[in-house]
């Protein structure tokens, strides 16, 4: 037994292979950046085995732009969370009930100096309907 | 002429040239043995040009022990109208033997069928009898077999088996280590050392044991390769016979040593001892003694119907292969003595669809908790049997057969899969270690080897009943089942893990009773159309990456415990045949503190009980206080010495064995051990005392530091700061970065 067609790894070294020229004439740091990009296409090796794509190197790319973009959304959550922390609107969006509910207590007091009001996490349902503040409370139902 | 009734288990069968065959079996009413021989007519065929078996029939005229030539038409499973062939019935098993091989070269454009069959095959065509059968037979008064009727099935799932009588003898030591000082004999009824004397009274002893005990199975330790061996040349030169055999006509029969490459490995069998009317089953030389003993052996020979010497020393594929041939003597379908089918033309683009294997996923790599383990049951052999996959039938369109009548391969597993998932349904019935549990899992892992194997087979070049196309449909419907198996789980919210061929680990927040994951594999089963199992939930589970590079997942490496408190290794130093047997203890022992976590919280105290372990490994080693003999590196030399251009530790073992005057075959183990200096090896088999102060210790600690950090890897603690401590020592681990891991 044995197999004509080289195996998804073996595909995966020899394209790694012909790119050496190329990583070679690219500067130092162009490099590293390289080698990282690269490993990232192994995280879908049996995907591209999968497609059986006469010209694997696409099947290669697609998954380091795969990865790339699963990072790069990784980082526009963060990058959401952190703005949320100042931003009041943006917080309402991050879909973090317990911040959003801590939020709206801060604003209920800006807006209500005299009654300061205590919202639980657990009963939304308890904000008064007639207070009147910039964001109704239907509105915020709508929040993820 | 009178005739006697006997009843009684078929052992062993053998050629014999004037009768046909001798039969020994163990009487059902009085515990005796008995000897019997039975005419035993074969017949082969040939087929050709006309012309061509024209001049054949006219050679075999006249040819002695020749007693019948017919023209007849039979089946050739690879043509699709019946064949006009020459059948040559011929007296006895021996004479076909003698004649085949003598037409095959004056013959030579002929095709050959039913030409090369082993008689244990033969004969379980034609009575149904197997090694350990029961059977009735009429025997005349010089116990010559009239008629045979077998009263049992090799399927039985619980058969009556025949109380077996089994002497076990053994060198007190690794005889290719030190020279062995006495010989440990041993049965049910007696237990004793003999002393290697120079008189040779340790081979009366042995002698005094045949008679009295008169043993069905000799069990030894390297029984083959020394044991045996030594026994012989002693009675020789002391002149003291030694009846090893229950036939007493025959000397021991001695099959030559052979190296072979199986699966990507090259495999060294050396020269085999072969008894006559009882078996000799040496455990060293028997290849899957470790997973299926004795109990799997019998159970090997008992479906395969290949004779119990040869089922313990032979690989499944040879029995699976023994089996295809009685599939189609019993459908009597003409067996082809050589392959003629060719690889059928594909274009570039198919051969690369199709040439692939199973699936395998990188993990994601971490530690996990509340992990399902569910895997498809025997998933190769079950598309084979559920897409009907057979060389000589067409091939089905993904998982949907495409005819009805199956084919020689599925008709073959099929028996082999249902008598293992009934063997499995009894084994739940008794506690993990009863010894019928025991007995159960043993005949249930040697099936399962055969229906791995079959699958190899089918892409097998020489394989009689081999098609590569048969192979690839094989990989191309387990591709199909895992990745309909993902979608369903994902669709039902699970989080995949990973994949691997057969296997899936699924997560889902809120899961982690088996009654959770009962619909899924439910909605997976009615998808594919296979039976998937959960093998278990695990409390933790980690799945690592590569040594070289830890961004890379590497999807057979991982370790994890189940509920049971059961751990499961893969792809760890503990599970490779080379590590030293005190490395695999030490990192066995770490896996097992770290088993006694059963919640999150308590994996901090368990990872501190792991690090005292090794930390107290690290120490002994140091100091000196591991045997030698726990430090030996059990390497394979998978070529030719001179093939060598750099030499690696195996290799340099080897030479140094070479040099004193020992054979080294390609496929051979060779054990040695790490020194200081020059040589920087010490080949074991060179036997004497080893000074523990001149072993390599910085390398026993590298190779321990690489066991331990694969541990403890998952848990944070980086392998190269674990290597440094353990090298030079002083440097803070950080045991309680774990809880990031997590």
């Amino acid at each position: 037994m044995g197999r004509t067609i080289a195996s998804i790894t073996q595909t995966w070294l020899q394209e790694e292979a012909a790119l050496k020229r190329f990583e070679r004439a690219l500067r130092k740091d162009d490099q590293l950046l390289l080698e990282e990009l690269l490993v990232r296409s192994r995280q879908h090796l049996a995907e591209a085995s999968y497609a059986s794509n006469l010209y694997p190197l696409d099947m290669y790319l697609i998954a380091i732009l795969l990865e790339v973009y699963k990072e790069l959304k990784a980082l526009q959550r963060q990058a959401a969370q952190a703005e949320a922390s100042t931003d009041p609107q943006v917080q309402l969006n991050s879909g973090k009930e317990a911040r959003f509910l801590q939020l709206l207590n801060e604003t209920l007091e800006s807006f209500a100096p005299q009654e300061t009001l205590e919202l639980a996490a657990e009963s939304p349902q308890a904000v008064p309907a007639d207070l009147s503040v910039s964001v109704s409370y239907t509105a915020f139902e709508e929040a993820p | 002429m009178s005739s006697t009734t006997f009843r009684g288990w078929l052992l062993d069968l053998y050629l014999n040239q004037q009768d046909g065959l001798t039969l020994w079996f163990i009487s059902e009413s009085d515990d005796s043995r008995v000897c019997f021989t039975q005419r035993f007519p074969v017949t082969f065929y040939a087929a050709g040009a006309p012309d061509d078996l024209r001049r054949l029939w006219k050679a075999l005229r006249k040819e002695p022990g020749v007693t019948k030539l017919a023209r007849q038409q039979k089946q050739d499973v690879f043509v699709a109208d019946p064949v006009d062939v020459l059948a040559i019935d011929v007296d006895t098993p021996a004479h076909q033997v003698e004649l085949f091989h003598r037409l095959e070269d004056k013959f030579p454009t002929l095709i050959w069928y039913d030409a090369d069959v082993t008689i244990s095959t033969r004969y379980i065509a034609r009575y149904g009898a197997f090694p350990l059968a029961l059977c009735q037979l009429e025997a005349d008064n010089q116990n010559r077999i009239q008629s045979l009727e077998t009263l049992n099935s090799r399927w039985d799932v619980m058969p009556a088996l025949p109380p077996l009588r089994i002497l076990e003898l053994a060198p007190d030591v690794d005889p290719t280590h030190s020279p062995a000082q006495a010989l440990n004999l041993r049965s049910d009824r007696f237990s004793k050392s003999l002393p290697l004397d120079e008189q040779g009274s340790y081979l009366h002893a042995i002698n005094a044991a045949l008679v009295a005990y008169d043993p069905d199975i000799l069990v030894t330790d390297w029984g083959d390769s020394w044991l045996l061996p030594f026994l012989l040349r002693q009675s020789e030169q002391l002149g003291i016979p030694l009846a090893l055999n229950r036939d007493p006509n025959r000397p021991v029969r001695w099959q030559k040593e052979i190296t072979y490459f199986s699966y990507g490995h090259i495999i060294y069998r050396p020269e085999e001892a072969h008894l006559f009317g009882r078996c000799h089953v040496d455990r060293k030389s028997a290849m899957m003694w470790s997973d299926y003993s004795l109990a799997g052996t019998l159970e090997m020979a008992r479906v395969t119907t290949l004779p119990i010497e040869k089922a313990a020393r032979v690989s499944p594929g040879q029995g699976i292969s023994a089996m295809q041939v009685i599939t189609a003597l019993q459908k009597d379908i003409l067996v082809p003595y050589q392959k003629r089918q060719v690889e059928e033309f594909k274009s570039g683009l198919q051969l690369i669809q199709s040439d692939r294997g199973g699936m395998i996923y990188q993990p994601k790599v971490g530690l996990h908790s509340d992990v399902a383990e569910v895997d498809f049951v025997s998933m190769y052999p079950a598309v084979i049997i559920h897409g009907n996959i057979s060389p000589e039938v067409p091939l089905p369109d993904v998982l949907s057969p495409a005819s009805e009548e199956l084919g020689v391969v599925p008709l073959t597993l099929k028996p082999i899969y249902e008598k293992r998932v009934a063997l499995k349904a009894k084994t739940r019935f008794y506690p993990p270690d009863h010894p019928m549990a025991k007995t159960l899992k043993a005949r249930s892992a040697a099936l399962k080897w055969l229906l791995v194997v079959c699958f190899g087979f089918l892409g097998y070049k020489n394989a009689r009943y081999g098609r590569i196309e048969a192979h690839e449909a094989v990989t191309k419907g387990g591709r199909e089942v895992l990745l309909r198996a993902k979608e369903v789980a994902e669709e039902e919210g699970f989080e995949v893990l990973h994949m691997y061929v057969d296997a899936l680990w699924l997560k889902k927040k809120g899961c982690s009773k088996p009654e959770h994951f009962e619909d899924v594999m439910h909605k997976i089963s009615s998808r594919t159309g296979l039976a998937i199992a959960l093998d278990g939930i695990y409390r933790w589970v980690a799945f690592l990456p590569s040594k070289t590079d830890p961004r890379v997942p590497i999807p057979n490496r991982y370790f994890g415990i189940f509920q049971s408190g059961e751990i499961k290794v893969r792809g760890l130093e503990a599970r490779r045949r080379d590590t030293p047997r005190w490395i695999a203890q030490v990192q066995t022992e770490m896996l097992t503190c770290l088993g006694q976590a059963r919640t999150r919280a308590e994996l901090p105290e368990a990872l501190r009980a792991a690090f005292q372990v090794y930390e107290q490994a690290v120490k002994q080693l140091k100091q000196g206080k591991v045997p030698p003999e726990l430090l030996v590196v059990n390497g394979k030399v998978s070529y030719a010495l001179e093939a060598y251009k750099s030499a690696t530790a195996s290799v340099r073992a080897a030479r140094q064995l070479q040099a004193a005057g020992m054979q080294i075959r390609p496929g051979q183990r060779v054990r040695f051990l790490f020194m200081q200096g020059e040589p920087d090896v010490y080949a074991w088999e060179l036997g004497g005392q080893v000074d523990p102060a001149k072993l390599d210790q910085h390398k026993y600690l590298e190779l321990l530091a690489k066991a331990g950090g694969s541990v403890l890897l998952p848990f944070g603690i980086d392998p190269q700061v674990l290597m440094e401590w353990t090298l030079k020592g002083g440097i803070q681990l950080p045991l309680d970065t774990w809880n990031k891991a997590f």
